[in-house]
């Protein structure tokens, strides 16, 4: 058993179909413990993201409706996650995590809100 | 454009957005669009969300006779922006309703227009309605168990939680639970009452609500269709919940003294209130004062409904919705 921090850029995203789409860019830290090959993970993260629409956003101009390119909310997003991550076959340096997360951008309508999400993905380890 | 969103049925499965001052407003439009009638749905709350509407027995009935509306107010459900607390005010709101009836005009033209408001959502709709600009684009009013004056309702609530508390008592049921009910009702001073009070009464009224066997619930709600509202609505339940409270937080003092019991009778479009017999949270006694005062009103009162009666007798709910419509509509 050993233990160490960690810490680096993440680009992320996902798709909720019916919902909205987002994309995150944060900086992440955090603390693992290593119990043989699995490490479990304490991390937090900050940065920004860009929440899209899953419809069409338009405005009421002169009595017609205009579409509203590239519409959607932008905010600045932190993050706080526990999990567990381990290595990928054939891939010395990278490894695998997942991790229930909680979002929460702001700003929100008039103030902030919580997204909660489940993490897939794979980070480089040295 | 509106042929493109014609399935070969003639239903109409309309999902976007419209911005209006610094807020996405989600507007979903399902149902028949061949009937020439939408009714544009304004959900409870605040806080609520309306794709808690679209369910059961009376959104397919009401569908298959007429585009449902289902409007995610401002700061609530899946509308989302960012704007300042400022703008989270019932007149702010009813200047929203205003632009999505000018967004369903444009988008699919000559319809005829009927607002509903359940609950805080008829608070919203009367409100709207004072207005001479949204009388004129709509046909008819549906009230379901609407909030339009609170600080009557919290009168009537207080009486209706001891009159009916006594007679469950007489009954023999659920002794405790009303005894307790009846206490805290006649600890209130109605004179003095506060914001407090306020919440208290209103978790009372739907504790008493539950204790009620003679409510009613739609067979039709299947727990398949509830999964699909969990998972596939297009609110995200743990934020349409959080931010749902944010604007409920920010609305509350206002509505807390908004009373529009003596102003009804600007309300000169046909309306129909429907009311549940058992709805200690909104009373129909406040339906009872509005008859009085609309010019042109009809209150119906539902026996084994309680204060969401699209729920608890969907068919009798749509049933009168439907004939309402029939009997009021201006184009054949």
């Amino acid at each position: 058993m050993s233990a160490a921090v960690f810490g680096g850029p993440k680009l992320a995203g996902y798709i909720h179909p019916a919902s909205h789409a987002r994309l995150l860019a944060q900086l992440e830290g955090g603390g693992r413990l290593s119990l043989g090959p699995l490490d479990v993970e304490l991390v937090l993260g900050g940065g920004g993201t860009f929440m899209a629409r899953a419809a069409p956003t338009y405005a009421l101009i002169d009595g017609e409706l205009e579409r509203r390119r590239l519409a959607g909310q932008w905010g600045w997003m932190p993050s706080a996650a526990v999990g567990l991550a381990g290595p990928l076959p054939r891939r010395e340096n990278l490894r695998w995590f997942i991790r229930p997360t909680m979002l929460i951008q702001t700003p929100y309508n008039a103030g902030s809100a919580p997204f909660a999400v489940l993490e897939l993905g794979a980070r480089w380890r040295r | 454009m509106i042929l493109l969103l014609l399935s070969c049925s003639g239903a109409l499965d309309d999902t976007f957005f419209l911005r209006v001052d610094g807020a996405d407003l989600l507007i979903d439009a399902e149902g028949n669009l061949e009937s020439g009638v939408m009714i544009l749905l304004l959900h409870g709350g605040p806080g609520g969300n309306s794709q808690a509407y679209n369910l059961g027995t009376w959104a397919e009935r009401l569908e298959s006779e007429a585009v449902m509306v289902y409007l995610d107010q401002r700061g609530q459900g899946a509308s989302a922006g960012s704007y300042s607390d400022g703008s989270v005010t019932l007149e702010r709101m009813v200047e929203d309703v205003a632009e999505v009836i000018g967004a369903l005009r444009a988008r699919y033209g000559d319809v005829e227009l009927y607002l509903m408001g359940h609950s805080w959502g008829g608070l919203l709709g009367c409100a709207a309605l004072l207005r001479p600009e949204v009388r004129e684009e709509v046909t008819g009013f549906i009230e379901i168990d609407g909030a339009h004056d609170v600080p009557l309702l919290n009168r009537y609530a207080v009486s209706m939680l001891i009159e009916q508390g006594e007679a469950e008592l007489a009954a023999g049921r659920n002794e405790a639970e009303w005894s307790e009910i009846i206490a805290f009702a006649e600890g209130v001073d109605l004179d003095r009452l506060t914001a407090e009070d306020s919440l208290r009464i209103n978790r009372y009224a739907f504790q008493a609500e539950g204790l009620i066997e003679a409510i009613t619930w739609d067979d039709g709600l299947s727990l398949w269709e509830l999964g699909g509202y969990l998972l596939a609505s297009p609110e995200s339940l743990l934020t349409a919940w959080w931010t749902g409270g944010e604007s409920n937080l920010l609305l509350d003092a206002e509505i807390e003294q908004t009373s529009l019991t003596g102003q009804l009778d600007r309300i000169d479009v046909p309306t129909l209130m429907l009311w549940g017999g058992y709805d200690f949270v909104v009373p129909a006694g406040l339906g009872e004062e509005a008859l009085a005062v609309l010019p042109d009103g009809e209150l119906v009162v539902l026996e084994t409904s309680g204060h969401s009666p699209m729920f608890n007798q969907p068919d009798a709910v749509a049933d009168h919705i439907l004939s309402f419509i029939r009997a009021t509509r201006t184009t054949p």
